[in-house]
């Protein structure tokens, strides 16, 4: 119908490159971001870029000051611990077991937490409030604890401190998408879609998923600093990691002993765990922000 | 010729008595309804006299309790919805929702809209629905770079644009709209009044539509329906029902419009 032709526009950013587009616009989460990508990096390419091995002992140099202190040196950048290991490649090594494995915790919790949502919130009835009241007394006992009667219950060690924190997560996955789907079901779009003859799957697929990933990063940055917080907890309560794995909790513990003599054996891990969470939780906060000027900016 | 027959459409709304809580029991019909091919019927009456529920029933967003639908040769139980009796409905009617705002995905683009009742109802292969969704697009008056847009992005018009294209993207027989008119501005109103009176000419629709606004009624359609408390009272050519109204309702609904408009257009 237009009387006049007119040239198209050349370039569409498509919905990712929209969300990053608002995103680097925020300085703060580009600051959190940074963080958190050293963070990764470390993690990821921690055999290459760590001086020494996470067991290395230098039975020369028991508790050597951080290098910025005057008897410090420049070999071992954060010092070392009791036993003489490197503290720079220890923490590096922690941050690679305590990020990696509570990556990995969120990832199962929220598959099998918002697929047992999806399905509360599309059904209707005794069933779909029997799971919203389990659920919703479980949300009332903190996480930490219900991680805790599970590990008292399936033993100590680092997979099953993981077990327990995921199932101590699913609970709060499963009432958010829950909720979420109700409410998004009751709306006039998926009428609409329902008219364009889309079954339920495809509904949960192409109509609510988009709306709902904005919940997810919401929940996911949340429940992924819980489970950072949570495993290095059981690590320093010696429930989780045992001693012969350099995980940041463990680390801390270890420091403890030695923390009038060394207090950098403390700080130092006590401060990468502080780091982490804070940058999850800045860069999920951007990004939920740029996903929401996505859609309504 | 029909294109639609309707027999004996029924629906029930029986909310049973809960404590603290007075039974509500609201009946549509039976409704009996015939459309001709290219032809314009307008459903008007008061608030809460079922006309909502009426277009929804037509098109199979809530399922009725008894009656019959017959579209295009292809018999339907209103009260079933069996699949491949679902598809060809899609197919044959469809409907634009009362508010286009909200029945449009704020996290999907347009294009995206557009795309699903094609992949869910044709077997096109993916260029072939794209190219048909850009030609819908120009069809309605919006550009083929809206393909892209999300929702915030548009006018309420271009929303209703949206709403429109969307419901002919399968080139069906009968189009329902639900107060299609009432956001809009009336040099947006008139643009679309023309938009559908061309479309129908083009294609051949048959358009169902519900409207407060008898002025617009009067122009485009060629049946007028009158219903209160969810049952037809009075039908009939246009021009018959706005001279020699009938029933009370109807002629209440006459006479509050002309008190509006110059007496030398009677």
């Amino acid at each position: 119908m237009p009387q006049f032709s007119l040239y198209d526009e050349e370039f569409h950013p498509s919905p990712w490159q929209r969300t990053w587009l608002s995103f680097k616009s925020s300085h703060i989460a580009m600051v959190g971001l940074a963080m958190l990508g050293l963070f990764v990096i470390f993690s990821v390419f921690a055999p290459i870029l760590t001086p020494y091995t996470a067991i290395e002992q230098n039975i020369d140099g028991l508790l050597l000051p951080p290098s910025w202190l005057p008897n410090g040196s420049i070999s071992h950048i954060f010092g070392t611990d009791a036993l003489g290991r490197d503290l720079f490649t220890l923490i590096i090594y922690g941050c690679r077991i305590t990020l990696g494995s509570a990556f990995v915790t969120v990832v199962l919790a929220m598959l099998v937490g918002v697929s047992i949502g999806t399905i509360a919130g599309m059904l209707r009835g005794l069933r779909s409030s029997i799971v919203n009241h389990l659920l919703d007394a479980l949300m009332a006992i903190p996480t930490l604890l219900i991680a805790i009667i599970i590990v008292a219950i399936l033993g100590t060690g680092l997979v099953n401190s993981m077990w327990a924190i995921t199932l101590a997560l699913i609970p709060q996955f499963v009432h958010h998408t829950r909720s979420f789907v109700r409410a998004e079901m009751k709306k006039e779009y998926i009428v609409a879609s329902k008219l364009d003859g889309a079954n339920k799957w495809q509904l949960f697929f192409h109509s609510i998923l988009p709306n709902m990933i904005e919940m997810l990063v919401v929940q996911g940055t949340l429940a992924l600093s819980i489970a950072v917080i949570d495993i290095s907890a059981l690590g320093f309560l010696n429930l989780g990691a045992q001693a012969s794995q350099p995980e940041l909790g463990v680390i801390l513990a270890d420091g403890l002993d030695v923390a009038y003599l060394a207090p950098w054996n403390v700080a130092v891990p006590g401060m990468a765990i502080f780091l982490l969470v804070l940058s999850i939780n800045i860069v999920g906060d951007g990004l939920r922000s740029a996903l929401r000027k996505r859609v309504s900016h | 010729m029909d294109i639609m027959q309707v027999r004996q459409l029924t629906f029930i709304h029986n909310e049973k008595k809960r404590w603290l809580k007075r039974p509500e029991i609201f009946q549509l019909g039976p409704v009996d309804l015939s459309v001709k091919r290219g032809e314009t019927i307008a459903i008007i009456g008061e608030n809460r006299s079922g006309k909502s529920l009426l277009a929804k029933l037509l098109v199979g967003a809530i399922p009725a309790d008894a009656g019959e639908i017959e579209i295009n040769e292809h018999k339907y139980l209103a009260k079933y919805q069996s699949k491949d009796n679902k598809q060809k409905r899609t197919h044959d009617i469809r409907m634009i929702l009362q508010h286009s705002n909200e029945s449009m995905n704020p996290a999907v683009p347009v294009g995206k809209i557009l795309d699903e009742p094609l992949r869910l109802n044709t077997d096109l292969t993916e260029t072939q629905r794209r190219s048909l969704i850009e030609e819908t697009l120009v069809k309605v008056g919006l550009l083929r770079e809206h393909y892209h847009f999300y929702r915030h992005m548009l006018s309420d018009g271009q929303q209703q644009r949206v709403a429109l294209a969307r419901a002919i993207v399968l080139k069906p027989k009968v189009l329902v709209a639900d107060e299609p008119f009432a956001a809009l501005d009336p040099s947006i109103r008139s643009q679309t009044v023309n938009l559908i009176l061309q479309l129908q000419q083009e294609l051949g629709l048959a358009f169902i539509f519900i409207s407060h606004n008898l002025g617009i009624v009067r122009h485009i359609a060629d049946r007028v329906i009158v219903m209160e408390n969810g049952e037809i009272v009075e039908e009939g050519k246009t021009e018959t029902i706005f001279r020699w109204p009938q029933h009370l309702r109807t002629k209440k609904l006459v006479t509050a419009y002309q008190s509006l408009v110059p007496q030398q257009t009677l």
